[in-house]
């Protein structure tokens, strides 16, 4: 009698806490950076996901194989959501050389949500995000879930969750010339030989303190290129990131701008990012 | 002033040979190249027969890496979209070798998937992950097609298709080559991204 009634408890526990298939590996709640919020004024939802040890999920860019994240929000009538922001990523190498962009551990996927000016008072909210995942070690599984969060708005300010939501927003990638611990950032894209439409990159940062140790180049995906191997060099003041954007087979690329980010880990070792952007001329060999 | 113009563009030219030179190390991990002879490789299917890609000279050859642990994999034998294109296309002259380069593969684990998934093709075990490293395959499923003379005609995924949402446009790469090869047309899509689970290499 006693086991049984401890296994139901078990069971609605487990229940409760996943409210998603068993053994999924990764748990996801939606959360607010406010309590109660404002009519018209912004404030930020995240998706928490809360992922096993020894598993991962995918960045945008999932890299060499994966599946990227997912997040789309249902939201009331006359609210807006901002695109959904990923913060910087990790680069984890696999056996075989297989590169992956992705997180470890935990990871806050972010928007921002702007309330209508119209609304009546204490206004009741409800928010859903429809999140979908492939989360991998030795094996791979795919998954998704549909956390939802019920906000009132109230006339004064109410914040909720700061340093979730700080650690989380200093870790989303921003532009470089944004960032004072970057002084420059200077990008070459070299039609490659013999395939005129290869294109040898070189992107240079220039740091305004001892460049950081752990730096990571994060390609977001281009679609007509294959990103070949990728060296990472940091001297003194400076990094610099060599790599090689491949054609696939048959594709003669237009002109493109391959956006990145590069991630490091800064004095306290926390992870930030900035985008840089690499122009790609339609230029070939022959004309450069 | 003009001197120091000419020494500047030889300064850009020399950075750019070195440039060059660096990166042409890194064409070597491209992988297999479309046209290219593709590598041999001699592997156990289920039973443990030898079966070698040269054994297949004259014939079209459709390589699936596979993991019957990947979801995109059982997805796909859900579909039957690859048990579907092996048989329609075994009197055309085309073979379908599937390779498992899974460091946990073994021969009775490839038996079993291909007993309970009905497979009458070749389920190669590529435990110590030598060819699928030799084809650079990073993706299950991943696809290549091999011509009659050997040479590598296609790469990449299935079909346009990651999160299993297209209907009226979904294209399936590896029929398209396949048709346009029994056709004598040259392959229009040659490579695309593969998507998948990373193959699960030993190291």
């Amino acid at each position: 009698m006693f086991i049984r009634a401890f296994c139901f408890c078990v069971a609605a526990l487990v229940s409760f806490q996943t409210a998603q298939t068993p053994a999924a590996h990764v748990r996801a709640e939606l959360l607010a950076n406010v309590s109660t919020f404002q009519h018209g004024k912004p404030f930020w939802l995240g998706v928490r996901l809360s992922i096993d040890p020894g598993w991962h999920v995918y960045w945008k860019n999932p890299g060499d194989a994966g599946l990227p994240t997912r997040v789309n929000f249902t939201l009331p009538d006359g609210f807006t959501a901002g695109p959904l922001r990923f913060p910087t990523p990790r680069r984890f190498v696999q056996p075989g050389n297989i590169v992956a962009f992705g997180y470890e551990d935990s990871v806050l996927l972010l928007t921002q949500i702007t309330p209508p000016l119209n609304l009546p008072a204490d206004f009741q909210a409800r928010f859903q995000a429809n999140v979908s995942w492939l989360v991998c070690s030795d094996v791979c599984i795919l998954g998704k879930a549909t956390p939802s969060l019920d906000l009132a708005s109230s006339p004064s300010p109410a914040p909720a969750n700061p340093e979730l939501f700080d650690n989380w927003i200093a870790q989303l990638p921003v532009n470089w010339a944004d960032n004072p611990e970057v002084a420059a950032v200077h990008s070459t894209a070299i039609p490659g030989n013999p395939n005129p439409y290869s294109r040898a990159c070189t992107v240079q940062i220039t740091w305004t303190h001892p460049a950081p140790k752990f730096v990571d180049f994060l390609p977001e995906a281009l679609v007509d290129y294959n990103l070949l191997k990728t060296a990472v060099k940091s001297s003194q003041n400076t990094t610099l990131i060599e790599f090689t954007l491949a054609p696939l087979a048959g594709k003669t690329p237009g002109p493109a701008t391959l956006q990145a980010v590069v991630g490091y880990l800064d004095k306290d070792a926390k992870r930030r990012g900035i985008n840089i952007s690499v122009a790609l001329p339609a230029q070939d060999a022959n004309n450069y | 002033m003009r001197k120091t113009a000419a020494f500047a563009s030889l300064l850009a030219l020399v950075s750019f040979a070195l440039i060059a030179r660096s990166f042409a190390e890194d064409q070597k991990d491209s992988g297999v190249s479309i046209g290219a002879k593709a590598p041999d490789f001699t592997l156990q299917d289920q039973n443990g027969k030898n079966v070698s890609l040269h054994d297949y000279l004259g014939k079209i050859v459709v390589l699936e890496w596979t993991n019957p642990q990947c979801p995109f994999v059982q997805r796909h034998y859900q579909a039957k979209t690859m048990q579907t294109l092996a048989s329609q296309y075994e009197s055309k002259n085309v073979v379908w070798l599937a390779i498992n380069s899974s460091n946990f593969d073994t021969n009775e684990a490839n038996q079993q998937w291909a007993a309970q998934q009905n497979i009458s093709y070749p389920e190669l075990n590529d435990s110590s992950g030598a060819t699928g490293k030799a084809y650079h395959a990073t993706n299950t499923p991943e696809m290549y097609v091999i011509g009659i003379d050997g040479t590598l005609l296609y790469q990449g995924a299935i079909d346009n298709d990651p999160q299993n949402e297209k209907t009226n446009d979904k294209v399936n790469y590896v029929r398209q080559a396949l048709d346009e090869i029994l056709s004598g047309k040259p392959v229009s899509t040659p490579q695309t991204k593969p998507y998948g689970c990373s193959v699960k290499y030993k190291d």
